[in-house]
């Protein structure tokens, strides 16, 4: 029994391994299909925020907060932005946690393409 | 023809005025960036560590209330009894990191998250050093956390056994490379890992083990040491915590 629960975890890392597999891991990406910015961690629910800003370079300029939310995966998404005819974008990623007697900054992300899904964007 | 010849002309120049324009508006949009978060009452990137009261901490009623119930729990029996998933993933993590290792041994991308052999196979922005060799016995493995810079990743996770303290996982984050922060509530701070402010959680019960996590907080490094135990007691405790001012001590040196 524990020896199947032990592979089902194991089978659940199958397409994931730029989600944070083993800790928290942060990341934007613009001007890919969406603007977005995320925090993740596979399976492993937190109470997470992301501020996502995205500005175009022809002004157009807004924000996306997702508030606090238990989750493995905090997504402050623009769906299709990156598609749009504004073309170019910047996203700035802003990624907390709120955890046992602390609110905790953990990082910025920033991207102008893929950004980290490069490689996986040019996987077959 | 003359007029779109004239335009072909002044691309060029216009782009490289764009693309100028891109690297300044960068550095003022971040700026205005922070007033917008600063706004929202957020801790700011690069702030530092602060100290406040718990009435001064912004969030979710029912999250301070929940904190504080825990806090209080803590200090009568020693622990929290709640179940704790986490306590029974590290206890299973040295069975079931070879089938991470299996599923990723053809994957060299610095940037994926799984699991290394080695700190040395891991594209770090800085130079992480960790636990203490003779202190894992076993090391597992080590892994990625934090954001991935050009130079690579502000922070990992040391994954081991130690025979004291049980199933562990060591986390660093660089304040440097990440921009972290962070508020504490000080009635709930110590400083009992060297001096540093330290915020202890022990949680869990006897289906799920128990979780000893302590964080710990300097200008440079934000980290976290969490074992895991089929059972409580204080010696526990104690054994952890030296672990702890242990792995301090070595990235100190």
């Amino acid at each position: 029994m524990k020896k199947i629960a032990m592979l089902l975890c194991a089978g659940l890392f199958f397409n994931s391994s730029y989600a944070g597999i083993n800790g928290m891991t942060v990341h934007s990406r613009a001007n890919c299909v969406n603007n977005e910015s995320i925090t993740w961690w596979l399976l492993n629910p937190n109470n997470w925020r992301v501020i996502s800003i995205h500005k175009s370079v022809d002004g157009v300029s807004h924000l996306i907060d997702t508030g606090y939310y238990v989750t493995w995966r905090q997504a402050a998404v623009h769906w299709g932005e990156g598609n749009s005819p504004q073309q170019y974008w910047q996203v700035w990623g802003y990624h907390y946690l709120s955890g046992y007697m602390n609110n905790y900054y953990f990082a910025d992300t920033y991207a102008v393409d893929c950004n980290i899904y490069n490689g996986w964007w040019d996987t077959p | 023809m003359k007029r779109n010849v004239m335009i072909m002309a002044l691309l060029p120049a216009a782009l490289a005025l764009a693309a100028q324009d891109q690297t300044k508006s960068r550095e003022g949009q971040e700026k205005e960036n922070l007033s917008m978060l600063a706004a929202l009452g957020l801790p700011l990137p690069g702030s530092g560590i602060h100290l406040i009261s718990s009435q001064a901490m912004k969030g979710p009623k029912e999250i301070q209330s929940k904190n504080s119930r825990m806090f209080f729990e803590q200090k009568k029996n020693g622990y929290v009894k709640e179940e704790t998933p986490r306590a029974q993933q590290l206890l299973e993590f040295r069975n079931t990191a070879p089938y991470q290792y299996k599923k990723y041994e053809e994957n060299h991308e610095p940037w994926s998250t799984h699991l290394r052999h080695s700190i040395a196979d891991l594209k770090m922005a800085y130079t992480f050093i960790g636990a203490p060799v003779n202190e894992m016995t076993p090391f597992i493995g080590v892994a990625p956390i934090g954001v991935y810079r050009e130079e690579g990743w502000s922070g990992a996770v040391q994954f081991f056994n130690n025979e004291a303290a049980g199933s562990c996982a060591f986390t660093e984050n660089n304040v440097k490379v990440s921009h972290a922060a962070v508020e504490l509530i000080e009635q709930a701070i110590t400083y009992d890992i060297n001096g540093k402010p330290t915020l202890t959680l022990i949680k869990g019960t006897n289906t799920t083990g128990y979780l000893y996590d302590i964080q710990w907080f300097d200008p440079i490094f934000f980290r976290q040491l969490e074992c895991a135990n089929k059972e409580y007691s204080a010696d526990r405790t104690q054994k952890i915590m030296d672990l702890a001012k242990r792995i301090d001590s070595n990235n100190n040196l």
